[in-house]
């Protein structure tokens, strides 16, 4: 029909359960349910590439639908200044999954994609985020992005939902 | 609307003085342009003189209703008719007194008073309009008609007269005539037919050969002539369905085959995706009972129409052979499943409710092996509608299992799908295990909250789990709550029968269940109330309320079904004169047809038979007390003498403030009307009558039994009404009905007829006349069946008699006589038994349903 089977839409308050669940589905027990109500807490559009007058993080939202099924989301996040020495500046993606049954078909690409266009849009350059150091296929995605660590492992930098703790990567992609 | 214009009476002098009278017709001037308050002050300067003045007391009758004083109205009018001998008042009070009755909906009241006008000597011709309407609301069209003739001898220069006329005659059979009409209007209206009347001429045209359809019965010459008149009027009509489907009809009548054949060829070119149409091409062409030309002729219209649905459908419903059939099958079910069509099995269902032993087999080996050659990550639509699709076919066959399995499958490979959560709650709905379906539901519910479907369903199920305040909450989120703490009362505006009816039967079961629990606490080992511990009393207490709430608002909820069928009744009025004026007479009549069987309708059905078995419970108690009062009242006012020291009498003066507070409390959250028009929120005013029958008759038996078809009565409730207002012939109809319908060893009919034996033995209240017709007609039509000498005894073995002598809906039977088993002298404990032992032929949440809510 012409038509791209995957496409990308915005986040809305009403289908917010979706990006939880594909984010509770794709990496279990990671995020807690506040990190998602709080992105509609004050009904801020997150995926407005405005800057909020308020303090508040900038957030970009996006849900991927295959076949009109949402399959894929993502959830990155606005850092304008660096935060401390292992930091960068730029826009850090905080989740970004695809159901394991939807995977090679370009879903993660394209939702990578939109990030590195928010990116360009606020002047950054830099698109990072942190994989637990154990998760190798998570790794080899984003280096085959395009991606580069920087820095050495961040040891117990993940804490999950249960109170555990991981060693992380920090993985970046400069765009120019 | 047309209310008002008719409302212009005009006046006689025939009041006491002249000056009254001119003041009078000023004050009816005043009421016709609405200055309802001037109306009514003028008026009482009359009736300061002359309190007697009847046209002045009913005027300011209707000037107060439309201020809207109903109360005051009431009494004015009340007055001014106490005043009237019979109906001998000017023709103007007449006139005002029938609009008065007509807005308050009293409507023979309205025809009375607006005959009564005319005959007292009113010259306002207007009235017989408003006579025509009332009339043929009530259905009176005889009446109807010789109110319409009036009306057109004094207005013959408007259509909607003559249209009238001549569907007045129709309903009243004088076809003749009604085409006479029609056809003198046509003459009279012919070349000056502007553009604006064109669709009602056409629709006049139509009508006029429905008519003559109708009067030609199967007499050929008729029938042609018919024919000829529909290729008269053809350019003129719109309706080029209806005036196909007609042509072909008539062929068809006149055995012109052929000919109806290609009619029904244009119509499938008109439309391919009706059913209907394939169906009587093949009976055009004769081949109906050819399966072979059948085949032929399908796949001819498949390749004309190749995007259509009947031409691919219609053969998996006759083709026998078994290759054939399966590769039919195949063709029709992959190519969806490939597609990811969600509906494949709801399009193929039918095909397992005709064909249940050919069809299921064969399309679960077929989509067995396509899922078999799908890849998850490949494939993922197909591979996950299949999976869907083997759930539902599990779901059809009960294999609850199986069915799990896929829809688990499919769920865990994408869990942002909601119809899977729908499908997956359905299986565990039958299942019987309603809470965690409701979780489920709520669970995908919670992925998409704009999606209103889920949420009806999530409510629903949550409803079904007996969980009310959770429903509520979810639906309230589609719903206005502008002044409400929830959407009760929206849902109540909008007429959302499915929810109210629901949640009236949750309350029913919560009653129940709640019944039990307080029957438990305050069963005889609690004997002595003095020792009990102040927890367990207001533990009684407590559960005393709930079931008077409960079972109060079951009962409002089930009362606000009928309430919707009245106002649907009531809508008809307008259209009367409506249709008329528009020139729809067909759509008119079907209205008319509609209107006669709406309180025949499911979710009215559904009400009634909700009430039925708290009324019927109400009406059994009030006999028991009635039979115990005598020992037990003497008591109770013993004990309240002794127990009313004074320190008690506060402290039950304060139980009952809080107890007021917490029905003004919770009064809010169940409200389903605005606080000004009701005045028994819970119900307790229905549930506290005592006339319950009564009541059941006047509120929904009454209405049911008169539009009911003979052939879809439903001979239980019937049988158990009769049963309970003593009508023992009626229940002996209903026995003979049934009969008749499902053979005399069906297992209802067995119990019924137990229960209807044993009515007539002499120790009953029955009137003895009517035990010996029921006896004697038992004696001539059941006499090899049933043991009639053993009425009166009560030693014979009742249950053993039934389990031997009847089969057929065994279950159904054990539970109707397990609720008259006080009647039939079954003992409870084995009857119970028999009762356990059959339920494995149910269906999981069945069988729940028997063991909590009806033993």
């Amino acid at each position: 029909m012409g038509r791209d089977i995957c496409t990308l839409d915005n986040v809305y308050a009403n289908n917010l359960g979706m990006l939880t669940k594909l984010a509770h589905v794709t990496i279990p027990d990671l995020y807690q349910d506040t990190f998602f109500t709080g992105l509609f807490a004050d009904d801020t559009l997150v995926t407005k590439n405005k800057k909020t007058p308020s303090k508040k993080d900038v957030r970009f939202t996006q849900l991927a639908y295959y076949s009109e099924i949402p399959v894929g989301g993502l959830v990155a996040r606005l850092v304008p200044k660096k935060q401390n020495e292992l930091s960068l500046k730029g826009i850090q993606i905080e989740f970004l999954g695809v159901l394991p049954n939807y995977r090679y078909k370009t879903i993660g690409s394209k939702l990578l994609e939109f990030v590195e266009e928010k990116c360009s849009e606020c002047h950054q350059h830099n698109v990072f985020v942190y994989v637990p150091a154990m998760d190798s296929s998570a790794k080899q995605w984003f280096l085959a992005h395009g991606f580069e660590q920087h820095g050495d492992t961040l040891n117990n930098f993940i804490k999950n939902v249960s109170g555990g703790e991981q060693d992380a990567i920090l993985l970046k992609k400069h765009i120019s | 609307m047309s209310r008002k214009r008719g409302a212009k009476p005009k006046a006689i002098g025939k009041t006491n003085s002249k000056k009254e009278n001119d003041q009078f017709l000023e004050a009816l001037k005043l009421y016709e342009g609405k200055q309802y308050k001037k109306s009514i002050k003028l008026l009482d300067t009359i009736l300061k003189k002359d309190g007697s003045h009847v046209d002045s007391l009913a005027l300011k009758g209707l000037d107060l209703y439309s201020v809207s004083e109903k109360v005051d109205a009431a009494s004015y009018v009340a007055n001014a008719i106490r005043k009237i001998e019979g109906t001998s008042a000017s023709p103007i009070c007449c006139h005002v007194l029938g609009i008065y009755m007509r807005n308050t909906k009293e409507y023979k009241e309205s025809i009375r008073w607006f005959t009564a006008a005319l005959n007292n000597g009113s010259t306002n011709k207007q009235i017989y309009r408003d006579l025509a309407t009332l009339q043929s609301q009530i259905g009176d069209f005889k009446n109807a008609l010789i109110s319409r003739k009036k009306y057109w001898e004094s207005f013959l220069g408007y259509r909607a007269n003559w249209t009238s006329l001549a569907v007045a005659q129709d309903i009243n059979g004088e076809r003749q005539q009604a085409i006479n009409t029609l056809s003198q209007f046509e003459k009279l209206a012919e070349g000056k037919i502007s553009d604006s009347e064109k669709y009602e001429h056409n629709e006049c045209l139509i009508y006029k050969n429905d008519i003559m359809y109708k009067a030609a019965g199967d007499n050929k010459d008729k029938l042609q002539n018919v024919l000829k008149h529909l290729n008269d009027i053809e350019p003129y009509v719109f309706d080029k369905f209806g005036l196909l489907e007609r042509k072909a009809t008539l062929y068809m009548k006149l055995a012109q085959l052929k000919d109806a054949s290609i009619v029904y060829r244009t119509l499938i070119k008109r439309n391919p995706d009706n059913f209907k149409y394939y169906k009587l091409l093949e009976i055009s062409l004769g081949i109906h009972g050819d399966d072979k030309l059948r085949k032929a002729l399908y796949g001819k219209l498949e390749q004309f129409y190749p995007r259509c649905e009947p031409p691919k459908f219609i053969p998996l419903t006759f083709i026998q052979n078994e290759g054939e059939l399966d590769k039919k099958l195949r063709d029709y079910a992959l190519p969806q499943l490939k597609r990811g069509v969600p509906a494949t099995f709801s399009n193929v269902k039918p095909l397992y409710q005709r064909r249940t032993s050919r069809v299921p087999p064969l399309l679960e080996k077929i989509v067995l092996e396509y899922l078999a050659e799908l890849d998850g990550t490949q494939d993922p639509i197909p591979y996950i509608w299949t999976n869907y699709y083997l759930s539902q076919h599990y779901l059809f066959l009960n294999d609850f299992t199986k069915a799990q399995e896929y829809i688990d499958v499919a769920l865990k490979h994408t869990p942002t799908q909601v119809e899977f959560y729908i499908l997956k709650a359905r299986i565990l709905k039958h299942l019987g295990l309603v809470d965690t379906a409701a979780e489920i539901l709520e669970e995908g519910r919670q992925l998409d909250l704009q999606d209103r479907f889920i949420n009806c369903k999530t409510v629903k199920y949550f409803l079904r789990a007996n969980n009310i305040d959770k429903a509520v909450e979810i639906a309230s989120l589609f719903t206005k709550n502008d002044d409400s703490v929830n959407g009760i009362k929206d849902l109540h505006l909008v007429e959302a029968s499915w929810f109210i009816v629901e949640q009236a039967e949750a309350y029913y079961r919560l009653y129940l269940e709640r019944k039990k629990q307080l029957d438990d606490l305050t069963s005889p080992k609690n004997e002595v109330p003095n020792e009990e511990s102040e927890g367990t009393s207001n533990e009684v207490k407590d559960n005393q309320w709930l079931v008077h709430k409960y079972k109060g608002l079951a009962m409002k909820r089930f009362h606000a079904i009928p309430k919707f069928y009245k106002q649907f009744e009531d809508d008809q009025l307008d259209f009367h004169s409506y249709c008329m004026r528009k020139g729809t007479p067909r759509a008119y009549l079907e209205m008319l047809a509609w209107g006669q069987t709406l309180y025949t309708k499911p979710m009215y059905f559904r009400a009634m038979k909700g009430a039925s078995k708290l009324y019927f419970q109400m009406h059994d108690d009030n006999l028991k007390r009635k039979a115990d009062s005598v020992d037990e009242s003497s008591k109770e006012i013993g004990n309240n003498e002794q127990n009313s020291s004074s320190s008690q009498k506060k402290k039950a003066k304060k139980e009952a403030a809080a107890m007021n507070k917490r029905k003004e409390a919770e009064a809010k959250s169940v409200a389903a009307y605005p606080t000004d028009q009701d005045d028994d929120v819970f119900g307790e005013k229905l549930i506290e009558t005592a006339t319950p029958m009564e009541d059941f008759e006047a509120e929904f038996y009454g209405n049911y039994s008169k539009q009911v078809r003979e052939d879809e009565r439903d001979y239980v409730l019937d049988f158990e009404f009769n049963y309970r207002v003593g009508k023992l012939a009626l229940c002996f109809a209903s026995l003979n009905k049934l009969a008749k319908r499902f053979g005399s060893t069906n297992g209802l009919f067995g119990s019924m007829a137990i229960v209807l034996l044993r009515a007539t033995r002499s120790s009953t209240l029955f009137d003895p006349i009517l035990k010996k017709v029921v006896i004697k007609s038992l004696e001539k039509d059941y006499s090899e069946t049933l043991p009639l000498n053993e009425i009166s005894s009560d030693s014979f073995d009742w249950l053993n008699f039934y389990q031997e002598t009847f089969h057929g809906k065994k279950i159904r039977g054990l539970l109707f006589l397990y609720q008259y088993h006080e009647d039939v002298a079954i003992e409870h404990a084995p009857l119970k038994e028999a009762i356990i032992s059959d339920l494995s032929h149910l269906e999981p949440h069945a069988q729940n349903e028997v063991l909590q809510y009806q033993l």
